[in-house]
């Protein structure tokens, strides 16, 4: 089951590359043995058969590009600095991936760098931009990309300049419907390259965990519904002398709340915004979401749930779950599962597993989990400072290519990675580096795929990022839920109604988080649930509703 | 008489007591900080409750890894270098600005003083002062550290009220003796005025020791970062602008705690180091030496 | 001295012709030749760097965005003052400031007076290197970032923690929830935790000012037979009495601007009815970088009303003690 996943993914993230057509000048062409199984493998059972945005293949035309461009120059390129490197290096093209992709595609980077997001929006506000920025405008710019367009900071790609500029990027848009619509304006040009997840593995990876060794000894199987979740929390507190059987911070709660770890159980798919059949839903203000906090009320009260769930914080919640006295908890495979289980790791029977999300019946789907969009809102965008667009697009095309794929996400071969069984695993440098450096810090110099770029990223270099093998099975269970179907997509709110949209989200979502706390600690009695739901619509319910109903059918109608 | 002499002993042990009693609850926090720089980070995390003496077996892992770091050195440099180039020049300004301002007969010294009370409410904010410090040409350079904030204008308010304490009858027998305003400032005041510049070096002093979000807006080569920026860095370990992969921690929970206490150490003792230093400025009777002569 | 100058100078202005205050100006620019001189950088500072960057402001005004720049954005509906009233009509207006004001105005009532105090102790301390030694513990707290000492507080007030433990011992709470968790409890521990950061710290600036305080005056005062604690009243205070006001007026102008960061790291959404504030609102709606109108709205108007408490304490410390910024 894994190895086939494994093959899929490369074979899902190259495909579209593979059929395109001269590919030259870079040492790994032609040599990925994964050509031709794309269609067999596609076929093979996917965990995520609802998903919208599968990868397709396709022979789409594409006129080509030739790497290195001859005489391809020079050009700005403004990113954010990363601590992973920025203490052994000054700049992103002094880094081996930087100056592989300058040899490999010809052109001169001059880098332009910025601390973080404040220091970004300077540089924006300075009007001397670079000819190219990596940004997250979806969520650290006003308005997002569509406002960014408007305002002129953003080269708008036009049918014509992509088909002739940047060939790759465009036939994968093409034969990905889904994500064209995430990446172009109302003109249908395209905004910019798109750092895109190339898979549903990629999209989910937070659920909750508990303790597998306890599980194997009370001989419990891994719970799925409420009911058996209390249960084994019970067992948790009596047999395995857990004091705090399940710990969450506040903001954990909320999250697990979000992204419906539980909510499926009873009928509500998640606390956020969702959608059904295009009609919006703000999950807290539905009549289920009462069921939901009478159930994490119940488990409050019988002392299975953290009593000081609103003050404790991770540093806590890590300390309980490593030393026993918590046996369950919400979070990320890899920065809570995982690092739970390093840090544990010669502790001797320490394990963990991660659980379905809960559902009200032994077997039944779970209707939601987190669930990321296709592109998450990183994009690399040509400004309308760029003197000569054409050629820089030339630049980005790059890392839709295969060549460029395999760079981005692996790094350079026989340095980073080698091929073993046909496909690209990373070496010792990157996993075990000789000169100290931790995984990430050792990734950062060769790849991209661990933060975000331009390029598509590879659901394989994740599966040997969870270096443990229960890692990649929660993440199989954890991504085998129906959210693509509820999903609320990324959509631009219209500038008109964006302030209103920030206050009435700020504004309720204050009151909602007060709120659960009171019903869960019981400080409220869930008897005034009414009068909750009428405070939320007094708030102005209807017309957060309503604008976030008028952006979902204009994103749907594009 | 004796029984005076009595109620102020009694008042004095107290006084001793209580002073002492303050001290060390001031003192606990940075005791703590050194405690869990050194402890077994792996305990230190299970315990609760007030931490008295170090925990498990010492370890200096946490200081090692801060070392460890390139830019920890540079970032010393760049610091040091701000910290003394930016006191130079904040010093004078802040002496020139709070001198003329409490000169009294000064026609326009009401007018000047709203001005610059004012810009304490009002300041058009990050915006145009980026545009500002990159039309000047200082983007990327240490000197935006300096200038920008070349004057507090609270600090230089506090500095006024030192020189306005200060008798009439000085400067105006040094006015009468055809002294020029510099040398009244340079001969005459300077010297009472000791103690508050004392504390005018340790405000300035420890802002910018402490200062870190100017550099993260106009510094843009790791190699220049101030120290606090560069632990920042290694603390927050933020990403290229958002992480979009969940990444397990490069350390585990308890090389993490470490590695934040060392920091702390670190950045904190050399700065706290200054204030003993400065301490014999404000002895008393700095005054009386001054006025006789 | 200064307020009977002051009226001679009124008396003039409405007496003599606009010319006769310009030639006085003249004259006063002539004789004070060199103090101007010595004026000039700091002029330019403050032109430069503060009052060049002032239209900036106008954001407040704008839907600014940063490619447009500040002129070229379009102003926004309500005849600009779309923010203002946003802000103004939120539901936890009220509440917002009520927390700001109450958290401001606790603040001060304690921690003011503290370092004072605490100055004033040390002054009393005749031991020389004993009382160096302590003034440098006091003042340590001021170099531990508020994320520690957030920490350290939580822990203390923890279920399990030693102050949560002692409280209930006494029987005051009853120990099995984080005292956080009340939000009863907040203001006297946000509070009382801002003493302990604070007092050393702030008190330098008393120390140093008793430094100054002419030794000849307490001679003075002890052979008119006052004891030490009148010796306090009569001559320690007075003589700091400049110190004191100024920073109390300073003090005064930050009402509004209880910053976010340590209620950040102490409040939850179970207390938000005492703890949330005007910038932990803002901060909330994630608007600090992004919004800059909506950020900049929200900041004029607590500055127009820290402005407004700054010239009502100077007023009337001026009347009362004439000492005050001008």
């Amino acid at each position: 089951m894994k190895r086939k996943k494994l093959k899929k993914a490369i074979a899902l993230a190259t495909a579209v590359t593979m059929t395109m057509g001269t590919l030259s000048g870079c040492g790994n062409a032609g040599s990925d043995p994964t050509t031709g199984t794309t269609k067999a493998d596609n076929t093979t059972a996917a965990p995520n058969q609802s998903s919208q945005t599968e990868t397709t293949t396709s022979q789409t035309e594409s006129t080509g590009i030739t790497y290195p461009i001859a005489n391809a120059g020079s050009f700005t390129y403004g990113m954010s600095l990363a601590t992973a490197w920025s203490d052994r290096y000054d700049s992103y093209d002094a880094l081996p991936l930087g100056k592989a992709l300058e040899e490999q595609t010809g052109f001169d980077m001059k880098m332009v760098h910025v601390q973080d997001k404040t220091a970004m929006n300077l540089l924006l506000a300075s009007g001397e931009l670079p000819d190219a920025i990596t940004y997250n405008f979806a969520s650290n710019y006003t308005g997002g990309n569509a406002k960014a367009y408007s305002d002129g900071i953003i080269y708008s790609m036009s049918e014509e300049f992509m088909q002739e500029n940047a060939p790759d990027y465009w036939a994968y848009l093409q034969d990905n419907p889904q994500i064209y619509k995430q990446v172009k304006a109302d003109d249908n040009t395209v905004y910019g390259f798109g750092f895109i997840l190339g898979g549903d593995l990629l999209k989910a990876g937070q659920g909750i965990f508990v303790r597998e060794d306890w599980l194997t000894d009370l001989g419990l199987e891994a719970p799925e519904t409420p009911e058996e979740f209390k249960e084994m929390l019970k067992q948790f507190k009596e047999k395995k002398g857990a004091e705090i059987p399940f710990e969450v911070t506040n903001n954990t709660l909320l999250g697990l709340l979000k992204a419906g770890d539980i909510t499926s159980a009873f009928g509500l798919v998640c606390m956020d915004p969702y959608q059904v059949d295009g009609k919006v839903h703000i999950g807290y203000a539905e009549p289920e979401f009462k069921d939901v906090l009478a159930y994490l009320n119940e488990l409050y009260t019988e002392g299975l749930l953290d009593p000081n769930f609103a003050t404790v914080d991770s540093e806590t919640v890590t300390a309980n779950m490593l030393t026993g006295v918590a046996g369950a908890t919400d979070g990320a495979i890899g920065s809570v599962m995982g690092t739970l289980l390093t840090t544990n790791a010669d502790v001797e029977g320490y394990s963990l597993i991660g659980i379905k999300n809960l559902v009200a019946k032994r077997g039944d789907t779970p209707m939601f989990g987190k669930w990321s969009n296709d592109v998450p809102g990183n994009m690399t965008v040509i400004t309308n400072s760029c003197k000569d667009p054409a050629t820089v697009a030339k630049f980005f095309n790059y890392g839709f290519t295969e060549a460029g794929h395999l760079l981005y996400n692996f790094g350079i071969e026989g340095e980073s990675f080698e091929y073993v069984g046909g496909e690209p695993i990373f070496t010792e440098l990157i996993t075990n580096n000789p000169n100290g450096l931790t995984l990430k810090q050792a990734l950062s110099e060769y790849q991209l795929a661990w933060t975000n770029g331009p390029f598509i990223q590879d659901p394989a270099y994740l599966l040997q990022y969870y270096s443990d093998q229960r890692q990649k099975d929660a993440l199989t269970l954890f991504s085998q839920v129906d959210a693509a179907k509820y999903k609320y997509p990324a959509v631009t709110i219209p500038t008109a109604s964006a302030s209103k949209h920030s206050s009435l989200t700020s504004e309720l979502e204050t009151y909602r988080d007060e709120m659960i706390i009171k019903y869960i600690r019981g400080e409220e009695s869930l008897d005034t649930f009414d009068s909750y739901l009428n405070t939320l619509n007094s708030m102005g319910l209807e017309e957060l509703i309503q604008i976030k109903q008028e952006a979902l059918d204009a994103y749907n109608a594009q | 008489m004796i029984k005076k002499s009595i109620s102020y002993r009694v008042f004095t042990v107290f006084n001793y007591i209580i002073l002492t009693l303050i001290a060390l609850m001031c003192l606990y926090p940075f005791y703590y900080v050194i405690l869990a720089s050194i402890s077994d980070p792996a305990e230190f995390m299970r315990h609760n409750g007030l931490l008295i003496a170090p925990l498990g077996n010492l370890t200096l892992d946490g200081y090692q890894m801060v070392f460890k770091y390139k830019l920890v050195l540079s970032g010393f440099q760049n610091t040091f270098f701000v910290l003394f180039v930016g006191l130079v020049v904040n010093l004078i300004m802040t002496v020139l600005g709070a001198y003329v301002l409490s000169i009294k007969d000064l026609m326009l010294r009401k007018p000047l003083s709203i001005m610059i009370v004012i810009t304490m409410y009002f300041s058009g904010g990050m915006i145009p002062t980026y545009l500002n410090v990159k039309g000047l040409g200082m983007l990327d350079s240490l000197w935006s550290l300096i200038i920008p904030g070349a004057i507090s204008t609270s600090n230089m308010l506090i500095m006024r009220s030192a020189f306005l304490s200060v008798p009439d009858s000085l400067p105006e027998a040094a006015k009468i003796d055809g002294a020029t305003h510099l040398q009244i400032l340079n001969k005459v005041m300077m010297p009472l005025v000791k103690p508050t510049l004392a504390v005018m070096v340790l405000y300035y002093g420890v802002s910018h020791w402490n200062a870190w979000f100017n550099s993260s807006i106009y510094l843009r080569t790791p190699s220049k970062f101030p120290l606090q920026l560069v632990l920042r860095n290694i603390l927050v370990d933020n990403q290229m602008g958002d992480m979009m992969v969940d990444i397990a921690s490069d350390r585990t929970p308890m090389m993490q705690v470490l590695l934040k206490y060392s920091l702390i150490v670190v950045s904190s003792v050399p700065i706290i180091c200054i204030y003993p230093f400065l301490q014999r400025f404000f002895k008393k009777g700095v005054m009386i030496g001054a006025v006789k002569g | 001295m200064e307020l009977s100058r002051k009226k001679k100078e009124n008396t003039a202005i409405s007496i003599a012709p606009k010319k006769s205050y310009w030639q006085r100006l003249c004259r006063d620019l002539k004789k004070n030749r060199t103090a101007y001189i010595l004026f000039i950088p700091v002029l330019l500072y403050y032109l430069v760097f503060c009052y060049k960057p002032m239209y900036g402001l106008i954001i407040a005004f704008k839907d600014y965005s940063p490619y447009k720049g500040i002129m070229a954005s379009p102003w926004t509906s309500d005849f600009g003052l779309k923010y203002f009233l946003s802000f103004f009509q939120s539901v936890y207006f009220g509440r917002l400031i009520r927390n700001t004001l109450i958290i401001s105005i606790t603040s001060i009532v304690v921690t003011f007076p503290a370092p004072i105090i605490l100055a004033l102790l040390f002054n009393e301390m005749q031991a020389k290197k004993y009382k160096g030694f302590l003034q440098t513990l006091t003042y340590l707290p001021h170099f531990i970032s508020t994320v520690v000492i957030c920490g350290m507080i939580r822990m203390f007030v923890d279920y399990d923690g030693f102050i949560t433990q002692t409280l209930a011992k006494m029987g005051v709470v009853d120990g099995t929830l984080s005292l956080l968790s009340n939000k009863n409890y907040f203001v006297a521990i946000y509070v009382l935790s801002g003493l302990w950061q604070t007092i050393g710290w702030n008190a330098i600036i008393y120390i140093s000012a008793l430094a100054g305080v002419d030794q000849e005056l307490y001679e003075a005062a002890r052979i008119d037979g006052a004891n030490r604690w009148k010796q306090t009243i009569h001559v320690t205070i007075p003589s700091i009495m400049m110190t004191i006001i100024m920073m109390l007026i300073l003090r005064l102008g930050s009402v509004m601007s209880v910053g976010y960061e340590k209620i950040i790291l102490l409040y939850n959404a179970g207390i938000y009815e005492t703890s949330d504030v005007i910038s932990t609102f803002v901060y909330r709606k994630g608007l600090l970088d992004a919004d800059w109108s909506y950020a900049t709205a929200v900041g004029l108007f607590n500055s127009v009303i820290n402005l407004a408490l700054v010239l009502t304490a100077n007023k009337i410390t001026k009347k009362l003690t004439d000492m005050g910024l001008w």
